[in-house]
């Protein structure tokens, strides 16, 4: 329940400025950001599989693996500094970062990060693919390699039917589409121990 | 504690669960006209079965002891004995 709090912080209240963050694809979930550095985002991630987001310019501190884009239609760039992305593509080109093969679960903590070419070329790209994935193994399994920190979403909730207050303490939520199991995962094996015994 | 207490006690623990989540969803949601329905009607459930609980077992709550001269608080049992 205390996501709410969390919504409150992200998510526009004012209706009209909440319209402002939607966009044609009629998201409920928005996410501004207008950087002193002159560039706007306005991403939303309107797939409930996606866990991340990275835009060209934040890509600061990687191989230059995480970069998305190439959404086919879903990431329109309007010009100069100005970007309106859209990740609304579930067949979206993952770029080989999430180690899925590797042994540890990715399955619902990495398996969908959208990532596209940059606007590089196919060969380039590759190249880039191999060398993170090099990385990668050299740095244990990090199911989220590359993807920019502390970038969330969270989608506007309406409300809808509600569990009896019985029924609703012993599930923690009296909202059914909130009762969900726990798909987190802690990554095994990856050098430290600490993942050990976590939940695959 | 009788098992009509103890179903009672449960009772308002349930009711007020139930108004903090509708709290929360107002938060973020203040418009929302279900929603306050929702709140107003788990309130008054809350109240009601809060104003039955301390009518027959006692003060629930510390504001509810109703005295003179004398701490009734500490004469009936706690919610827990």
């Amino acid at each position: 329940m205390h996501i709410y709090v969390l919504v409150r912080k992200i998510i526009p209240q004012n209706k009209k400025e909440r319209n402002l963050s939607m966009n044609a694809m009629n998201t409920r979930s928005g996410y501004n950001r207008s950087d002193g550095d002159g560039a706007d985002y306005r991403n939303n991630m309107n797939d409930r599989g996606s866990m991340g987001n990275c835009s060209e310019d934040n890509d600061r501190s990687n191989t230059g693996c995480c970069c998305n884009m190439n959404n086919g239609n879903a990431m329109n760039r309007r010009g100069g500094m100005n970007y309106r992305g859209n990740m609304n593509n579930r067949g979206s080109r993952s770029c080989g970062c999430n180690m899925n093969n590797r042994g540890c679960n990715t399955n619902n903590c990495g398996g969908n990060c959208f990532r596209g070419n940059c606007g590089m070329s196919q060969e380039e790209m590759e190249r880039k693919m191999q060398q993170c994935e090099s990385d990668s193994a050299q740095r244990g399994c990090d199911a989220m390699y590359g993807m920019h920190l502390a970038m969330g979403y969270v989608p506007w909730q309406e409300w809808g039917k509600t569990y009896e207050p019985a029924e609703g303490i012993g599930c923690g939520t009296i909202f059914p589409e909130l009762n969900l199991p726990f798909l987190g995962c802690v990554p095994r094996d990856c050098g430290c121990g600490a993942g050990r015994g976590g939940r695959a | 504690m009788t098992k009509e207490q103890h179903q009672l006690l449960k009772h308002i623990t349930n009711v007020s669960f139930a108004l903090t989540e509708a709290v929360l969803f107002l938060d973020t949601h203040p418009c929302d006209q279900e929603a306050l329905e929702y709140y107003h009607m788990m309130k008054e459930q809350r109240r009601e079965a809060v104003e039955k609980y301390s009518e027959k077992y006692g003060p629930l709550l510390n504001d509810q002891v109703q005295c003179d001269k004398y701490w009734t608080w500490v004469e009936t049992p706690w919610p827990w004995e």
